[in-house]
This record gives structure tokens, sequence and C-alpha cells, in this order.
């Protein structure tokens, strides 16, 4: 019977590396398909509101089920049809000025109660480049992030587990065994580090430009090979990966 | 965060390239078939 131990150490060599595909930032792609290859990437400015927001967000207390915001925004006054609150989650049915506008949202009881939002209440829903804030009395109850503001949520913490096929893993388990992985690394990590510079690095890029030391047929002893490696690649298959955003 | 490593027009059009998660795993499985 054959050793498991020696068959499955690479795997979990391997996954370790890519599990290290976890990000904070603009980790999230502002629509999966858009463009492929170089010149694309995604990133931008974080404003105030959409730190505060974020906040919000990442506490999990703002999600639209049903209806659209825009329209209920684009309406003028917003009501509050009704309040349900189960848990530690509100569901809040609210009303545009037009019976066709209507969204239904949820978001932390806490956020509700703390606002006293009820029924008849009057609150605004406020459009910013990167989604809706819902506001009461002063106060960012809930946002409501749109692709925009998804690609740049700050405080997103998402995790990716690929496992690479077996000979990627052999390659990529006999690289990690050399000090290359240490040698990619750099300390001057910049969330929005450009993919093709040298400046700064951000995790992802670590992880890729490790891959692609393990990858490449030529030698890579440090990040400009590691990004050379595109060159010796076609654009269609290996051009270094990013978004934009706009 | 700084944005000094991006080219300057690009930048200036508000476009901001960076690394992403995503991009990682879709430049693996566009080079790797057999990455799952």
């Amino acid at each position: 019977m054959p050793d498991e131990s020696a068959t499955m150490k690479p795997i979990v060599v391997t996954t370790a590396l890519l599990a290290l595909l976890v990000f904070t930032g603009s980790a999230r792609a502002a629509g999966e398909g858009e463009g492929e290859g170089e010149g694309e990437g995604e990133g931008g400015q974080a404003s105030t509101a959409l730190s505060n927001g974020s906040a919000l967000a990442a506490e999990g207390s703002a999600a639209v089920l049903y209806g659209a915001l825009s329209v209920v925004a684009a309406s003028g006054t917003v009501m509050v049809q009704s309040v349900d609150t189960a848990g530690d989650a509100s569901v809040v049915v609210l009303a545009g000025a037009s019976d066709a506008a209507g969204a239904t949202v949820r978001f932390s009881s806490r956020a509700a109660r703390d606002a006293s939002l009820v029924a008849g209440a009057s609150v605004n829903l406020v459009a910013i480049s990167t989604g809706y804030l819902l506001v009461a009395s002063g106060k960012v109850l809930a946002f409501f992030p749109n692709e925009i503001g998804k690609a740049l949520n700050m405080f997103a913490y998402e995790t990716r587990i690929l496992a690479p096929g077996i000979i990627a893993q052999a390659r990529i388990a006999a690289m990690l065994a050399s000090s290359t992985p240490q040698r990619l690394h750099d300390a001057r990590y910049n969330m929005l580090a450009f993919p093709y510079a040298l400046a700064y690095q951000n995790s992802n890029q670590w992880v890729l430009e490790t891959y692609a030391a393990a990858m490449s047929d030529l030698p890579v002893e440090d990040r400009a090979q590691a990004q050379a490696w595109r060159s010796t690649t076609s654009r269609s298959s290996a051009a270094w990966p990013a978004r934009s955003t706009r | 965060m700084a944005f000094d490593d991006q080219p300057f027009e690009r930048r200036m059009a508000g476009k901001i390239d960076t690394v992403t998660v995503e991009s990682v795993l879709r430049l693996v499985h566009r080079r790797d078939a057999a990455a799952w």
C-alpha cells in the first residue's frame, strides 16, 4: 500500500500557499468576466462614508431583500412602512413617494432599535458613488453597497482555497522548500500595489509572484523575474491578472 | 495606501490596477486545467 502521508503532503503544502488568497479591501471583483488581461484592475479610493458604511456591512447589518433602492431613492421622500424584528435582524419595508417605489431591507435590530425606527418614520436614502446610505435622524443606519461599493469594501474578509493540479503541486512544493518565497516577499505593503511594478506589494501579489516562480521554466530569484514570467507565456494565458475600477 | 506606482494617465482616469483574489484564481484556472 502506498505511503499516503507522502502523497498528501504536497497537497497540504500547496493548499496552504493558495489559501493565502485572502485579502481585505479591493479583493472582491467589481464584476466577474469584465475583460481579461493587462490594463484591468480594481481598487480605488474609499470615502469616510464608505468606510463607515462598510463597517456596518461587515457586521452583516444591511442587505436588500426585495426591490431596488435606486427607484426608492429617486422617488424622493422615503417612509418606513413596517418594521419586523426577529432575533438580531430587522426587516424594514421602505416606501417611496410613488406606489411603484418600494424596497425591503434587512439590517441589525440594534441599528433599528437605536434609531427608534418604527412604521411611519421618515428616513433618507442617500445615494453615493458606492451605494446607498440609510439615514434616520441624522444617523447612518445602514450602508447598502452597489457593485463598486462591494469591490471597495475595506472590511471584506474573503477567502478562496484552490487546489492546483498535481503537476503544479509538485512544482509549488519544491519551490516552497527553497528560500525563493521569502525573497519574493516585499515589506513595502500597499493594498493597491500596481501589478507590474516593484514599489510595493499586496498579499495577493505575493501569492501570484510565488506561483509564477513555481511555474516559470526560467529561474526566478526576485520579483522582477517573477513579473517577467508573463512575457514568457502568451498574453491570453498568462497576462498578469488585475482589476481596475473607475 | 499609495497610488504613486500606478500609471499616471490611468490613475487620472480613475483606474487603479491591483492584483485581487479573483484575478489570481482566474489566472491559475486559465493556466492549470487540473486545478479545482
